[in-house]
């Protein structure tokens, strides 16, 4: 019982002055008090002591619900990357798949018109030789002789074309044709040098005013790559062609810098965890975005009729992605390109 | 039926309360239901009763009750003139026996008495060598037999806090592996009843990961002990005495446990701070989820006398007698609001009312069918038709 209504019970039932009616009343008011007293001791008591659990019960939950909200956030973050990778993936194998039909159809529709293109060109050089002998069978008739210089013209301009045709027709029937070379270890940054001034001079050849300056930037931790040099030459060719074309249209003094702007391609080699990555940046023209999903189909060109055939880029897409390697861009309009093979280390 | 509770320290008291009530009122009792601290002279009780043609059921307290009388380590006992063709007392020992099929046997024995039994179920907890017994398998092998329907109200027995043995008996037998039956005819008896907790769920549901038997070494990877000290901000010291920590901590702070039917509560008894485990009151199996709780908030006292009150009225029901089962988990988390309760029950339903504080209960729950429990106050209003 409480000490100080234990004290005022005792007065209470030593008191004379009351009745035992009041005495009995009193102490049931007394008892009563001190019952009160102890539930609301007991309350007070046992607040504080919950109280003080569920704040740290609380503050447990909270510290392990964020531990557990951050591992969400992670595993939520890993999955946005997995998505995103197989999106790319996706993307990627649609476009495999595209090249890969449009390649065999290419392959396909060559093969076919090789055997016409033959003739064409094949009877055309007999009929220029034929032309020649009747030349001499007619003695000096001059409106014969004239007329046969004629056909002999139409027949070169025949075989011309039909050599074009030729050559188109054969570039096309590479896309399908299994490749000849054989893999071996190759000093890659020796054969990038060595395409890189070949695909150059080859080019000047043809374009006499063409001028370039070209950087480039060999990571001597690339070493030798199991490859077959004549294909990634191939390759490198195609891009350079490409790079030398298209930063040859900006118009730019084709015989020389002017005021530091200049015709300028940097081809880069560089050592990854894994990879091997070959890089060759133009500042030409670049490539409007909505061409640059299209530029690896097999004859697709922004070049004028007879200047491009369509199929360098396509052929070095697949010579490519026969070594296992990606070959992708990145382009901007009006300020260059940048094609980057990845090959496997 | 007219029924009189009376309490006393000793068996002499005891004596002396029942013959008074017999020769000041001419009582005559004909089935006495005891509860009875394990300090006291269970014999000595029996044999007074006997003596007087009285009939007893009875189980050991960890404190007891009466009408406006709340008391540890004495004796409270309800006593009731009931028609001895109306009710029958079953007995059975479970130290050689197995417990479903003692079970089914009692079931089946009431069945042979009474078309409609109902039953006051009184069973121990925890034997002297440390068993416990399978409260939640004794219920589901009744109700199994008997139906859900069946009225079952009752508790396990209590050692004053102690853990070190409870005790069941009857007229002529005595156990502290087994159980007694009050098999009542429903025909002739109505009971009406209820069980209530209170305790309330806390933080986030967890997984027992390492346990075997009523032993859980982790929850969610974590040492059982240290988890459960370190939540609830306890803590405890090596030495200290196992009592301690129910009084302060577990009784408190139960589990939630989630199994196959309703959750239920299970009250951690003992730890062992070399392997950082508890031992439960019942079993937690691995793999199964858990639940920290919380005392109940201090309106359940009026939660459970208003729950009473509408039972009452809706059912028109009436009482000649109150048995009152209550958690000893009750008696720490409400302290001197439980006596509130309790004699808030036996003013609802204005009858004699006994009771003792319980280490499990039996009665079906307000919104459940499940009828075995930890930390509820079960209580049964009896009343002949």
């Amino acid at each position: 019982m409480n000490q100080y209504l234990e004290a005022i019970k005792k007065l209470v039932e030593e008191n004379s002055l009351l009745t035992a009616a009041e005495r009995e009343a009193f102490v049931k008011a007394i008892l009563s008090a001190d019952k009160q007293w102890s539930i609301t001791d007991f309350k007070l008591d046992r607040t504080e002591k919950v109280k003080r659990t569920t704040a740290i019960l609380l503050e447990e939950t909270i510290e392990e619900l964020e531990q557990k909200r951050k591992a969400v956030e992670e595993t939520n973050a890993a999955l946005k990357k997995t998505l995103d990778d197989l999106k790319a993936a996706q993307q990627q194998l649609i476009q495999s798949e595209k090249m890969a039909s449009l390649g065999e159809l290419t392959a396909g529709i060559a093969h076919e018109i090789q055997n016409p293109l033959n003739f064409v060109n094949n009877f055309s050089e007999v009929s220029a030789e034929m032309i020649d002998e009747v030349a001499e069978a007619a003695g000096n008739s001059p409106v014969a002789l004239e007329l046969l210089r004629d056909i002999k013209e139409n027949l070169a301009k025949i075989n011309h074309h039909g050599k074009r045709a030729d050559a188109i027709v054969k570039a096309m029937l590479q896309h399908s044709r299994p490749t000849f070379g054989e893999r071996r270890d190759t000093d890659l940054n020796a054969l990038c040098e060595e395409y890189v001034r070949l695909s150059y001079h080859n080019y000047r050849s043809r374009d006499q005013m063409f001028q370039a300056e070209i950087d480039i930037i060999l990571d001597p931790a690339v070493e030798t790559v199991n490859l077959i040099p004549q294909d990634i030459g191939r390759v490198i060719i195609n891009l350079m062609n490409n790079a030398f074309y298209f930063a040859g249209n900006m118009g730019r003094d084709k015989a020389g810098p002017v005021s530091g702007d200049v015709n300028k391609i940097i081809v880069t080699t560089r050592r990854n965890a894994g990879t091997i990555e070959i890089t060759v940046t133009d500042n030409g023209t670049g490539i409007a975005a909505k061409n640059i999903s299209k530029i690896f189909q097999p004859f697709f060109t922004t070049k004028p009729t007879g200047q491009g055939t369509g199929l360098g880029l396509s052929l070095a897409y697949d010579i490519i992605k026969a070594h296992s390697g990606e070959l992708a861009v990145r382009s901007t309009e009006g300020a260059g390109s940048t094609f980057t093979i990845t090959l496997p280390a | 039926m007219i029924s009189k509770s009376i309490s006393g320290r000793n068996p002499e008291e005891i004596k002396s309360a029942l013959d008074k009530i017999r020769s000041d009122e001419g009582f005559v009792p004909t089935l006495a239901v005891v509860f009875i601290s394990v300090k006291q002279d269970r014999e000595a009780i029996i044999r007074i009763l006997k003596a007087e043609n009285i009939d007893v059921i009875g189980a050991t307290s960890s404190g007891e009750f009466i009408n406006d009388h709340q008391s540890e380590g004495e004796i409270a006992m309800l006593l009731m003139d009931i028609k001895p063709e109306y009710y029958s007392i079953l007995f059975c020992d479970t130290k050689n026996k197995d417990l479903v099929q003692a079970a089914k046997e009692a079931t089946d024995f009431a069945f042979s008495k009474f078309k409609n039994p109902a039953f006051i179920l009184c069973s121990s907890c925890i034997s002297i060598s440390g068993v416990v017994l399978d409260g939640q398998a004794l219920i589901h092998t009744i109700h199994k037999r008997a139906g859900k329907r069946v009225p079952i109200f009752g508790g396990m027995a209590g050692d004053d806090g102690t853990m070190a043995g409870t005790f069941v008996f009857s007229n002529n037998e005595s156990s502290d592996m087994g159980f007694v039956m009050l098999i009542i005819d429903n025909h002739k008896i109505e009971l009406h009843g209820t069980a209530i907790s209170g305790w309330k769920p806390a933080g986030k549901v967890r997984t027992v990961t390492k346990a075997k038997d009523a032993w859980i070494y982790s929850i969610d990877d974590q040492p059982a002990l240290d988890m459960y000290l370190r939540y609830l901000g306890q803590s405890l010291n090596t030495g200290e005495d196992r009592s301690i920590f129910r009084e302060d901590i577990s009784f408190f702070y139960p589990f939630l446990s989630f199994g196959a039917g309703e959750p239920q509560l299970r009250t951690p008894l003992e730890v062992n701070h070399e392997n950082n485990s508890i031992k439960l009151d019942f079993a937690i199996p691995e793999g199964k989820q858990l639940q920290f709780t919380l005392p109940p908030d201090f309106d359940i006292v009026e939660t459970v006398l208003e729950s009473a009150d509408n039972l009452k009225k809706n059912q028109q029901a009436g009482a000649d007698a109150l048995l009152i089962f209550s958690c000893l988990g009750r008696r720490w988390a409400l302290g001197p609001m439980v006596e509130e309760e309790n004699n808030g029950l036996h003013k609802i339903w204005k009858a004699p009312m006994a009771g003792f504080f319980s280490y499990g209960e039996f009665g079906k729950g307000v919104n459940s069918d499940d009828t075995f429990h930890s930390t509820t106050c079960s209580w049964v209003a009896l009343k002949e038709k």
